[in-house]
């Protein structure tokens, strides 16, 4: 047998460690360009995995919400009903939804752009709604381009193919780098220990473990079954919208048709699936 | 004392070998403080593992803290060893010889000490086999440990060449001075070398092909550092010069940390006659244009998002320069570079004290910038949040001294073991010096 020289040792080995590579990192790097839609999930490894409560996404679906700020009176009644129906223990605050007061005098465009939403919005008030402000619910976006999902290590959090940005509790390895890329600060770390009594949990959703993220999960184990998401079937004021956004007959299709909408810090081109509309005007007068 | 060029190489070998063999009680009085820190220092990490994350001082707003601080400044004091040796080896700067082997000693333990805070920072330290189990080359986290990984992996191959024939000295000198294991240790490290010019040859163009390597990993190294910060949305890190920014830093806080090493050394192990003025001087020369360097690209970036003044980083520029940030932001502006700079320039009094007190302030200044890029970014929230706050915890800090006295540790017990200086290497030197000279005095008398 011919005995292989070093060089070609070098030449050879090398040759199959770089092919090697560029099979593993060639489709995934394909990410840089920022591929629209449902690319993210790297085909393969997002069809093996079961997301949340044993669901599988179905391709014809692609969820969105429609968020009607010109009705939301402020009540906060969506983040109370998400935090029971979600197991978010009190340790985890503010809660997954997070409901802002905003001054009236700025955007009247009904595109308030970040620097009227810096402008004398709070989180912390008692009454609502009180005349003269406006009400901003947010939560994840469920971005189509999602920075949290480019920036995780371990694919821990990911997009499926009905367009839900999905947690793997299980494989999150809690370096927050997620967090610190959501430009909505819609993500949550577990600091502590969630302890929530047995009777008040429910059993449809993981209770999270300690030192991992969790964030809005478009209530992925009702709206996988064909349910609302819970804050959209409380809201008392039906200012929550949600639907296939692929199906030309659904709500927020029409809905989204029919008025002018706006998304969070569309400048940045996350193309969030939860759009604003101001069809109540109420601010307007 | 023998003085003379004739009993140079003797001397050198006795002056290198001495500390060696012989330790001080002092030596050990230091050794076990440093080690009684670490200890605290894992004890800190102990409770943080029992209580998780809850036991630092981060919370939702303010996600990252101390621990991503001590790790950019650490990856940034690495650059002093491999990257500058590697340059000036490159360049054939003679006057190098003598602090090479302390500055990539530097860099070896700095990034091993810096790789382990990241991991000290996750939520789930069991489950750091996902990063290779799943690992996505996307995230800017997979390139920090891809290149960090090689760099360390090519600056223990950069430190462990040139050491060759030193362990070779060290297994035909020591003799008796040494126990059996060191011996042996020796030994097997010097794989053996006999000093023929064969393997004199090859050691060269290792060492040769490693140094040429060593420096684009080490840029690459820390400009995928920024990466981490500057591929997200948020105030300050937003920017396309932080790769070279975060660069320039490390070369500059790597050259003061290399001048406090060498100041320590020279006094501790007499190596006066070896590290001189001279190289005292030359590296302040090579920290004063990086000094200059920082300074231009910190004004830039801030001149940039200050003209524009966009919501997010107008009030990002309130809290660094007058709001609570500012007495932290000042100091390094003040005390991390105006005063360093006028030390390096004003050339007033006894020379290597006052380099290594600009060293000093220089590297304090360094980790407050540190704290100063990282904290405050992060506590401008982008929706319409309350500002975030950040105090550290004890544990952060007790993590924080343990790895600074693990730094030290590492360090001590190496001096030990192995010379700090390169033996070969500052006797060759010497050796083409005096035959220079005498060459030049030679033609002058005729």
């Amino acid at each position: 047998m011919r005995r292989i020289g070093r060089k070609e040792f070098i030449k050879y080995g090398g040759g199959l460690i770089g092919l090697g590579l560029l099979g593993k990192f060639a489709r995934p790097s394909l990410a840089f360009t920022g591929v629209k839609e449902t690319k993210w999930q790297a085909g393969k490894e997002a069809s093996k995995r079961v997301d949340g409560a044993g669901t599988v996404a179905d391709e014809h679906n692609k969820f969105a919400m429609v968020i009607d700020v010109g009705a939301c009176i402020g009540c906060r009644t969506c983040q109370w009903a998400c935090k029971k129906e979600n197991n978010i223990p009190d340790t985890v605050s503010p809660p997954w939804i997070e409901v802002f007061e905003v001054k009236s005098d700025v955007s009247v465009t009904g595109h308030p752009s970040p620097q009227d939403l810096k402008k004398g919005a709070t989180t912390s008030y008692t009454e609502a709604p009180l005349k003269g402000r406006w009400y901003l619910p947010v939560q994840c976006n469920h971005c189509d381009n999602p920075p949290c999902v480019k920036a995780c290590p371990v694919g821990a959090t990911y997009k499926t193919k009905d367009g839900i940005v999905v947690m793997d509790y299980d494989r999150c390895i809690g370096c927050r780098l997620c967090v610190v890329a959501c430009p909505y600060n819609a993500r949550r770390f577990n600091w502590w220990q969630a302890e929530i009594p047995a009777d008040e949990t429910n059993p449809l959703v993981p209770v999270r473990p300690l030192g991992v993220v969790e964030k809005c999960t478009f209530c992925i184990h009702r709206t996988r079954r064909g349910q609302l998401p819970r804050c959209v079937e409380v809201c008392p004021v039906r200012a929550r919208h949600f639907g296939n956004i692929r199906n030309p007959e659904s709500e927020v299709y029409k809905l989204l048709e029919a008025n002018l909408g706006f998304r969070l810090l569309e400048e940045i081109s996350t193309e969030p699936s939860i759009w604003y509309i101001t069809r109540g005007k109420k601010w307007l007068q | 004392m023998r003085t003379g060029i004739e009993n140079y190489r003797q001397r050198l070998e006795q002056t290198a070998l001495n500390p060696l063999a012989q330790t001080t009680p002092g030596y050990y009085t230091f050794v076990l403080f440093l080690a009684a820190v670490v200890a605290w220092g894992l004890y800190a990490y102990v409770i943080q593992l029992r209580y998780g994350l809850i036991a630092t001082g981060m919370r939702d707003v303010v996600i990252w803290g101390l621990y991503l601080v001590n790790f950019v400044f650490f990856i940034g004091i690495s650059h002093a060893g491999t990257l500058i040796s590697a340059i000036l080896r490159v360049t054939q700067a003679g006057w190098r010889t003598p602090v090479t082997r302390m500055a990539e000693l530097i860099t070896v333990v700095a990034i091993s000490i810096g790789a382990l805070m990241p991991l000290i920072d996750m939520g789930r330290p069991e489950r750091v086999a996902n990063l290779l189990l799943f690992g996505r080359f996307q995230s800017p986290l997979l390139w920090d440990i891809i290149s960090i990984t090689s760099y360390l992996t090519g600056s223990l191959i950069y430190l462990y060449l040139p050491m060759i024939p030193d362990l070779a000295l060290m297994r035909d000198r020591l003799g008796d001075r040494a126990s059996a294991i060191k011996r042996t240790i020796y030994t097997v490290m010097a794989v053996g070398w006999r000093n023929t010019p064969e393997q004199r040859h090859r050691l060269e163009k290792a060492i040769g092909i490693m140094a040429v390597t060593i420096i684009p990993i080490a840029i690459s190294v820390h400009t995928v550092v920024s990466y981490v910060f500057s591929m997200t949305l948020r105030p300050g890190w937003d920017s396309t010069v932080f790769g070279i920014y975060f660069v320039i830093g490390a070369i500059f806080s790597g050259i003061a940390s290399i001048l406090i090493v060498m100041a320590i050394f020279r006094r501790l192990f007499h190596l006066e006659e070896y590290i001189t003025e001279k190289h005292f001087r030359y590296l302040s020369y090579l920290l004063l244009s990086t000094l200059f360097l920082y300074l231009y690209l910190t004004l830039g970036e801030y001149i940039t998002i200050g003209y524009k003044l966009e919501e997010e980083e107008k009030h990002l520029l309130e809290l660094l320069m007058l709001g609570k940030s500012a007495p932290t932001f000042w100091f390094f502006v003040v005390g991390g570079t105006v005063v360093p700079a006028i030390l390096l320039l004003i050339r007033r009094g006894p020379t290597i004290p006052r380099i290594v007190t600009a060293a000093v302030l220089i590297n304090v200044g360094m980790w407050i910038k540190r704290f100063v890029i990282l904290v405050p970014s992060l506590q401008v929230p982008l929706m319409p949040f309350e500002f975030g706050a950040y105090a550290p915890t004890w544990v952060e800090w007790s993590i924080t001294a343990g790895a600074f006295a693990a730094f030290m540790l590492i360090f001590a017990l190496f001096a030990k073991f192995l010379p700090v200086l390169s033996i070969w290497e500052v006797a060759e030197q010497a050796e083409t010096e005096t035959a220079s000279s005498r060459v030049t005095e030679e033609l002058r008398a005729s």
